[in-house]
């Protein structure tokens, strides 16, 4: 009943619809002399004003300068060559009007060679004391150079006194431990002496009673 | 002449560190002279000592000798 409806008929398929044209695609490729149809967008030509008349510019009028050429159309000879060693002739030369006088120039002394520096020896302290007091900042103190040195003198004086005293330290702490072992030996010694003392007169009381 | 100054930092450190150092040596001094007294006490009880043992040799003198002659 139904068997031609569901056959599939050979060879009579439709054919497929074109394909839509495709938007925002790239243009078509062309020569490169070939203008674009559709890109050359369309610019309003507008007529520009038209720009005001310029006034005419006259013919400026330059007075006639007061001045003279001082370069002459016609050059003057040249002077006359001499031949080689020959003495020119003396001219008459413009005198020089006389300079005014001015005092004579002082022309600084000759620099010799630096002279050695001769240092003083520092003075003591009580005369710089004497001389300039010591100046009293609001947060700062100031000692002068010789009090300084002074100062530094006496340092390395206490310095090598303590270093002395340390030393005499260690050699009294050395004596110290001579001492007392010289002491504990001397002790040893005493107690056998009594020992011995003590055994003769025991013997002794014994030799009485006999 | 000029003089020049020298500039000194932390002054009152250096009173302090002076004023512990002058303690100290005060406390040395004492103690040098109570080592000294000490001293001198050992020096008279050694020379005691050496006076007993004086006697005490001579002690023992007499009794080596008494012992000879018997």
């Amino acid at each position: 009943m139904f068997g031609g409806l569901f056959k599939k008929k050979k060879g009579s398929l439709p054919e497929p619809p074109p394909p839509p044209k495709a938007e925002g695609d790239f243009p078509a490729i062309r020569p490169a002399h070939e203008p674009a149809p559709h890109e050359e967008p369309k610019v309003e030509k507008h007529s520009l004003p038209e720009p005001p008349p310029v006034p005419k510019a006259e013919p400026e009028h330059h007075p006639k300068p007061l001045l003279k050429p001082t370069v002459h159309a016609t050059m003057p000879a040249p002077p006359e060559v001499h031949e080689k060693g020959a003495i020119p002739p003396e001219e008459h030369l413009p005198e020089f009007p006389s300079m005014p006088e001015h005092a004579p120039i002082e022309h600084p002394e000759p620099v010799h060679a630096p002279q050695p520096v001769h240092f003083e020896p520092p003075t003591p302290v009580h005369e710089a004391q004497e001389e300039a007091p010591k100046p009293k900042g609001p947060g700062h103190s100031f000692l002068s150079m010789d009090e300084y040195q002074e100062l530094a003198t006496q340092a390395n004086g206490i310095k090598d006194r303590l270093k002395d005293s340390e030393q005499l330290v260690k050699e009294l702490a050395d004596l110290r431990t001579e001492e007392e072992k010289s002491f504990d030996k001397w002790r040893t010694l005493l107690e056998n002496l009594e020992k011995k003392l003590s055994y003769v007169d025991t013997l002794v009381s014994e030799g009485e009673k006999l | 002449m000029s003089q020049v100054f020298v500039k000194i930092e932390n002054y009152e450190d250096i009173k302090d560190i002076m004023e512990l150092a002058k303690d100290r040596l005060k406390q040395a001094i004492q103690l040098l002279e109570q080592i000294a007294e000490l001293k001198q006490k050992e020096d008279a009880e050694l020379a005691a000592w050496t006076d007993n043992l004086n006697e005490i040799s001579a002690n023992v003198e007499d009794i080596d000798r008494a012992l000879k002659e018997q």
